[in-house]
């Protein structure tokens, strides 16, 4: 077995007192969250500082929705990532396929329990689901609820029959317990001869993939692009600017885990230069756009000849209370862009300075989406109202920083129960040097 | 026409890649029927299942909500 194999199952194989420390923190961050969550549930949204648009000088939507944003951005981003590398079949790539699929998946159910927990009785989610028949004919939110549930089915398939797989090419064995339980399950029935239409089959879902980013990819941004009522959030550049966003932060989290997991696990072999070399340039590339794509967005807002109400909030957030965390937003994109195009190679080589930048933006891209969403609430327009303030509660941030906790919790346990790449053999190496 | 807006983005847009494993595993070469449906009954499994478990979630909620 060549070092790149080993690399591939070092996750699995061991567990050390620091991966147990890490699985302990997040345990109890997770457990405090589950207590702000029945705490919630209680009491209602008035744990909350949400309150009515105007009337009650307050935003409708805070946190949760622009944590919900960017947990779905990254989805849809690391769902473009996993689509591209099975549709192409980029071999050398493989790792960070399984590591989209993981986050993909770890996302998207991130998002959709934010959703929930939104809402002001959780439990009336029911209605959801049965007035969908109706709802969706007209209903942006029925739409954002279709796409992410497409996203989860497809990407929890996608990862089934790429694990199926990769499990029919290991000796099961040879694995720690648990993931050869898996692995039987998952290859139930399997017969040598189903491999080739296998491979055309995760073909046909990584092109599926791909289609689901580009166009579904961008309902969560008309959630707040067809408010006509509402200045900052109307305009027809909210799904691209969306699908930028999240192209980056997807990027960003795969290249982070990348880093982190090779630094970890010293997995040279299976991860070389090379990978991040090239995440970093997609990295570079979907930054870059959605540098452009934000000031093709705030511009018309600043220019003197915008209507009053949406000069308001574009003033509000260049100028204004939120403004510091608005330039520190732009800075956390716009320098490690800058970074990453003029260092490149020397920059991306080890993975660890990719990984730094990558946590970078994603900040960026957190802060962005939370102003996004709740600043330009606080500035109603057409009516005289003052204007809006909001506070999260302790309740709120519990709520939202306790998700990405949570998210990051699955994440390492899932290191430990499925492979994270297939065992390369020759007939792979050749394919591998061909792209 | 807000009311019919709806019906062309859910089987124009949101259904595309759902059209497009259906047809990819049904008629990808090479043709086998019974990999492809299996692969066509997990993706079914897994829409009862995270349909199925937001229901439980939302019955769950609902025992706890006091009001």
């Amino acid at each position: 077995m060549s070092t790149a194999k080993n690399s591939i199952l070092k996750p699995l194989s061991t567990i050390s007192a620091k991966f147990l420390a890490l699985v302990v923190v997040l345990g109890i961050a997770a457990l405090v969250t589950l207590e702000a969550i029945l705490h919630q549930l209680l009491y209602g949204l008035v744990v909350t500082d949400l309150a009515s648009w105007g009337t009650q000088g307050g935003v409708t939507w805070g946190l949760y929705i622009g944590t919900f944003e960017w947990f779905a951005g990254m989805a849809v981003g690391s769902l473009a990532a996993v689509g591209y590398i099975r549709y192409k079949e980029i071999t050398r790539y493989d790792i960070i396929a399984r590591i989209g699929e993981i986050w993909a998946l770890i996302s998207g159910l991130s998002a959709a329990y934010l959703i929930v927990i939104d809402l002001g009785r959780p439990d009336r989610v029911l209605n959801i689901l049965t007035a969908w028949f109706v709802t969706v004919q007209y209903s942006p939110l029925a739409w954002d609820v279709t796409f992410v549930t497409a996203l989860l089915v497809m990407t929890s398939t996608m990862l089934i029959l790429s694990l199926r797989r990769d499990f029919s090419e290991m000796q099961l064995n040879k694995l720690p317990i648990y993931t050869a339980i898996l692995g039987e399950l998952l290859t139930l029935g399997y017969r040598p001869e189903e491999r080739e239409k296998l491979d055309s089959m995760l073909r046909w879902l990584g092109l599926a993939l791909l289609i689901l980013a580009f166009t579904g990819g961008m309902v969560p941004g008309w959630l707040l692009g067809v408010v006509g009522a509402q200045a900052g959030w109307y305009g027809g550049i909210a799904g691209i600017s969306f699908l930028a966003s999240g192209l980056v932060s997807g990027v960003a989290v795969l290249a982070l885990t990348a880093g982190v997991l090779r630094y970890v696990y010293g997995m040279e072999e299976a991860l070389p230069d090379e990978v991040f070399v090239g995440l970093g340039k997609a990295l570079t590339l979907f930054g870059f756009v959605y540098l452009v794509v934000l000031f093709n967005e705030i511009l018309p807002s600043i220019f003197p000849m915008a209507p009053l109400a949406e000069s308001r909030v574009g003033e509000a957030m260049l100028y204004g209370h939120f403004a510091t965390d608005f330039w520190l937003a732009m800075a956390a994109l716009a320098i490690p862009v800058l970074i990453l195009a003029i260092f490149r190679e020397r920059m991306l080589a080890s993975g660890t300075g990719l990984a730094i930048v990558s946590a970078v933006m994603l900040w960026g891209v957190f802060v962005k989406k939370q102003l996004t969403v709740i600043e330009p609430l606080m500035y109603p327009s057409g009516l005289p109202y003052e204007v809006g303030t909001y506070v999260p509660t302790l309740v709120e941030w519990v709520i939202s920083i306790g998700a990405i906790l949570i998210a990051i919790l699955l994440f390492a346990i899932a290191t430990k129960l499925v492979p994270m790449g297939r065992l390369l053999g020759e007939s792979a190496s050749t394919e591998e040097v061909n792209h | 026409m807000t009311t019919t807006i709806g019906i062309p983005i859910l089987l124009g847009i949101l259904l595309l890649p759902i059209y497009t494993v259906v047809a990819g595993f049904l008629f990808g070469e090479p043709r086998d029927f019974r990999t492809a449906g299996m692969g066509l009954g997990i993706m079914a499994a897994m829409a009862v299942f995270m349909i199925g478990s937001t229901a439980m979630m939302g019955v769950v909620f609902g025992l706890i909500t006091p009001f």
